[in-house]
């Protein structure tokens, strides 16, 4: 009797105040479509259930893509639609996981690639600048590394027979691929040219010949292992594994002489003599005709250095996939295997055009970036495949003033109600988005390739930006301390997550959580 | 006559004695590795008197463009695809910056580095006369615009410009001369070898060199 009507007054309860709350909210309230949708997001987070296993894994890594980075991306992308753009979201901020992830180095507060990209795919934190290495090395000293090896999770899916993959548009021996797979007291380590008598001394092993040798070494450090080597490995970053030898230059060599290989090696022909099933290419041709179900390994070696910025592709002398296409096929050729697969993928150069001070560059890499994990939702299937997206360190990036709902994400502060340009105390214009530091200034009118602002000297301070078109391509955004090249910053990033095991993405983390996270859901570690 | 400029010249005489019946385009294979020394004198509005010296190297489809003062030198490369490839060196240092290879839509990318002058306003100046045959051909130029006359001693078959004048208003506001040079010559196939031996960075991976002096200044 007692628990009957303790029942009964739990549904009364109930019944009592959600018409009590109904009736409470005003219907202005209630029928906003905030409200509306706003309650549906609560209501899925209910229903949700989360799964631990997963049978993949996806690591998205948008290389410099700070939280200021994302928000503005998502405005730009939602302007190119004829929408007034902060009301959308980039792909995966509709994931149902998300963490903040502190990013600092042992020894750094404001990181490099190379160490929170050690972090994420080994599960400590190290030193600045080194590679696969523990804090213990000491940056360029290559008899430090010895013993203080660490292991990563893209080797542990190999040795537990996962296909493995690392995709990048930046050069594929750079600091965020190769923190996958190399083990350097030095990131700049990527050929034996950029390497010291010293490492060369101590038989050092530079970051491309890593690449090759992958299975071999991976083999010889732990004997007894079998693994058959990354499948697929897809960037830029050509010169690293040619001869420094114009005999050696591809059809889509932009240099005189594009290997910088000083020891006459040639690891592309090295890659291809140890699997002679794979496929090299070089170009979106070569790219194109991989088929995808017949084909074992793949290295695809798209530029000599750097591939393109997204809207610089169609300048590339013999074509480059874009990381959209660089995605799907990756996953396309690891899904042959059963047992499942871990893939890596950089945007590499939103980096490069936050260092070069260009928003533009920096956002539409971003959203390209976006497409691509759209393209990896759409091609897997949720239920077996964790996709987690963050990002190594932020840029010191902002998005400032008072600018009203719609106004151009790259144009000039206009204020709520106004139709022309805020003007600052100085009487000038001034944009909404900015730098703290950097080469600053530049019109460069139509130009797409952010990189041409290291053709000239900083000019930082403020400018007149009356008759000047901030909108445009060309255009780099002010900044206020000069320095060679725009900075990271150091402020936490985000980390979305959607599949098995991405509900262990939550609170504020150290970014060595992250591998932690994918050793959880692949089970990577026998318990 | 510096040593240089007498062997030079000594060579273009042998060369002219022993294929007198070749046409200009003989020289061709010697004005590819040049080595060439520049005075400049410029004159700034306020009066301001400069002089600087450079350095032009040649080596078929690579250009050097150093001044002496400078620590920094340009060195460009025309390569397959017709695009000019940019790269600063710096010879205190040993480093290399590249920079990007552009499409050449114009003869002004590659004429202006290659012979310091764009061949559109060579074509465009009037001969006063010419002198000299072959490797010495020597042409006087003359172009006269608005406001400015220039006045260039062309060696159309070395391309390279011997002397040129710019003037406005009677004042010369900015005087060239050839100093020395070499034709075929070992000097510019030396720096370009030691170019090769510089450590290079992609312009694009300064930012990510935060621990490299080198970047911060
Ligand atoms: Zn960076």
């Amino acid at each position: 009797m007692n628990s009957l009507w303790v029942s009964v007054s739990a549904i009364s309860t109930i019944l009592f105040s959600s018409v009590a709350t109904s009736n409470v909210l005003p219907t202005v309230q209630k029928e906003s479509q905030w409200f509306i949708n706003d309650e549906q997001a609560i209501q899925q987070k209910v229903k949700q259930k989360n799964k631990h296993k997963a049978k993949n894994v996806i690591l998205f890594v948008g290389d410099g893509m700070g939280v200021s980075t994302l928000t503005a991306a998502r405005i730009l992308q939602g302007q190119n639609n004829g929408k007034s753009g902060e009301e959308g979201y980039l792909s995966f901020e509709v994931f149902p996981h998300t963490a903040q992830v502190k990013t600092y180095n042992v020894d750094a507060q404001t990181p490099d690639s190379a160490g929170t990209m050690t972090a994420m795919m080994s599960g400590i934190k190290t030193d600045i600048g080194v590679l696969g290495v523990s804090e213990k090395v000491q940056r360029g000293d290559c008899s430090s590394v010895k013993g203080n090896e660490v292991i990563t999770a893209l080797e542990l899916a190999e040795i537990k027979g996962l296909s493995t993959g690392i995709v990048s548009t930046a050069r594929i021996t750079h600091a965020t691929p190769a923190a996958a797979y190399a083990k350097s007291a030095d990131r700049n380590w990527e050929d034996i040219s950029d390497m010291s008598d010293e490492a060369i001394a101590n038989a050092c092993e530079d970051i491309a010949s890593q690449l090759v040798n992958f299975e071999g070494n991976l083999e010889a450090r732990f004997p007894g292992v079998d693994v058959n080597g990354i499948e697929v490995a897809m960037g830029g970053g050509r010169r690293h594994f040619l001869p420094k030898d114009e005999s050696f230059n591809s059809t889509d060599a932009a240099s005189g002489v594009e290997g910088d290989r000083t020891d006459g090696r040639d690891l592309t022909a090295e890659w291809q003599a140890k699997y002679p099933t794979g496929q090299y290419v070089i170009d979106q041709a070569g790219f194109d005709a991989l088929d995808a179900s017949q084909t074992s390994h793949v290295l695809g070696l798209f530029n000599e250095s750097h591939m393109q910025y997204e809207v610089d592709r169609h300048n590339d002398i013999a074509g480059e996939p874009s990381l959209t296409q660089l995605t799907s096929k990756a996953i396309d050729v690891l899904d042959n295997n059963d047992k499942g697969f871990m893939l890596v993928v950089e945007s590499g150069r939103i980096d490069h055009g936050h260092h070069a001070g260009s928003a533009f560059n920096a956002l539409t890499d971003t959203i390209e970036f976006s497409k691509a994990i759209q393209a990896a939702v759409d091609n897997t299937n949720p239920e077996e495949t964790l996709i987690l997206v963050t990002a190594d360190h932020s840029h010191v990036f902002t998005i400032a003033g008072y600018p009203k709902r719609g106004n151009p994400i790259l144009g000039k502060v206009v204020g709520v109600g106004e139709s022309e340009p805020s003007l600052a105390s100085d009487g000038m214009p001034y944009t909404t988005l900015g730098y703290t530091n950097g080469r600053g200034f530049r019109d460069l009118a139509t130009e797409t390739n952010a990189d041409k602002s290291y053709d000239t000297d900083p000019v930082v301070g403020r400018q007149d930006l009356t008759l000047i078109d901030t909108n445009q391509p060309g255009f780099h955004q002010e900044a206020k301390i000069p320095t060679s090249s725009e900075t990271h910053a150091g402020e936490d990033v985000a980390l979305h997550a959607i599949g098995p095991g991405a509900h262990f993405s939550q609170g504020v983390i150290e970014q060595s959580v992250i591998f932690h996270i994918i050793n959880e859901s692949l089970g990577l570690m026998a318990k | 006559m510096n040593i240089n400029q007498y062997l030079a010249l000594l060579f273009c005489w042998l060369f002219m004695l022993n294929a007198k019946a070749d046409d200009a385009n003989s020289c061709q294979l010697e004005q590819q590795h040049v080595f060439a020394q520049y005075d400049i004198n410029d004159v700034t509005k306020q009066g301001n008197k400069t002089l600087q010296q450079l350095n032009l190297y040649r080596l078929d489809n690579q250009v050097i463009h150093q001044y002496e003062h400078n620590n920094i030198g340009l060195w460009w490369t025309k390569t397959s695809h017709n695009r000019l490839m940019l790269n600063r060196f710096f010879d205190h240092e040993k480093r290399v910056i590249e920079y990007q290879a552009d499409e050449i839509t114009g003869s002004f990318d590659w004429h202006t580095k290659y012979q310091l002058i764009n061949e559109e306003f060579l074509t465009k100046m009037k001969l006063v006369k010419s002198t000299g045959e072959a490797c010495n051909t020597e042409q006087v130029l003359t172009y006269q615009s608005a406001e400015t006359t220039y006045q260039l001693v062309w060696l159309p078959n070395l391309k390279l410009i011997k002397s040129l004048k710019v003037s406005q208003a009677e004042q010369i506001i900015s005087q060239w001369s050839l100093v020395k040079y070499s034709l075929a010559s070992d000097k510019a196939k030396e720096k370009f070898t030691q170019l090769l031996d510089y450590k290079s960075t992609d312009y694009a991976d300064i930012g990510d060199n935060e621990n490299d002096t080198f970047y911060r200044r």
